[in-house]
């Protein structure tokens, strides 16, 4: 027999979208669901200031940088900010996924890409810098 | 003497934590947008849809807030929320088109 859970319609399941990209579990605590939605757009916000930063670089620099030195950190923003929010969205969904199926929140594979683009986009920006003092 | 039991937190600031995360959201893709408007002298046909993207997005989040905000409270109160996927996925999606047009305009930009 159906219990009365069973048969009442899953806020959490309805929409073709929804189904294809979390298609099983049980729908988790909604404070979850919802600090699982703020970690996503916190991502989001890291790749919008990296997307930010590389039109702000190209746009606001000419006077200091030359040309190549100003497409190439600039370049190298934009495809970390675009990395980054790709990542987010898949983060998010692997994690919603866990939530629903009871299991550990996936480690973010971001962390490790992110902190060593940072690293290579310093070390690109310090040496333009030095180069030009020299 | 102990001291009195605290109060549990009241769950609908969960709610108000995600409006304001949208918020903040909102109001870096603002000054996205503004930075755009520096390149629009360069090459109008590149940028302009760029930043049509950009202020659809900024449009899209502020006039989904209050219904996003309700539904939260709502979702609260009964137990359940259905994840937003079509937020994120649009979100996401604007962010992607505006990486990737802003690295077209860096190549085709004379300057």
């Amino acid at each position: 027999m159906d219990t009365p859970e069973e048969d009442a319609p899953s806020p959490a399941r309805d929409g073709w979208l929804r189904r294809r990209l979390l298609p099983d579990g049980t729908d988790p605590d909604p404070r979850f669901t919802l600090a699982n939605e703020r970690t996503f757009l916190a991502w989001t916000r890291t790749a919008l200031a990296l997307v930010g930063g590389g039109l702000a670089v190209d746009a606001f620099t000419g006077e200091v940088w030359g040309r190549s030195e100003r497409k190439l950190v600039a370049l190298l923003l934009l495809a970390i900010g675009v990395v980054c929010s790709v990542g987010a969205f898949v983060h998010w969904v692997r994690s919603e996924r866990a939530m629903r199926r009871g299991v550990s929140i996936p480690v973010p594979i971001l962390v490790p890409i992110l902190t060593a683009v940072s690293v290579v986009a310093t070390l690109v920006v310090l040496a333009v810098i030095l180069r030009g003092q020299l | 003497m102990s001291s009195p039991p605290r109060r549990p937190r009241a769950p609908d600031d969960q709610a108000e934590r995600t409006h304001l995360a949208w918020t903040r959201s909102l109001t870096g893709l603002t000054a996205c947008s503004a930075i755009l408007v520096r390149w629009l002298a360069r090459d109008v046909p590149v940028v302009a849809p760029l930043l049509v993207i950009t202020l659809g997005a900024v449009v899209a989040i502020a006039v989904t807030q209050r219904r996003r905000i309700r539904r939260q409270l709502q979702g609260l109160r009964d137990g359940v929320i259905a994840p937003d996927v079509w937020g994120c996925l649009s979100l996401t999606a604007a962010l992607v088109l505006l990486g990737v047009g802003g690295v077209a305009v860096l190549f085709l930009s004379p300057w």
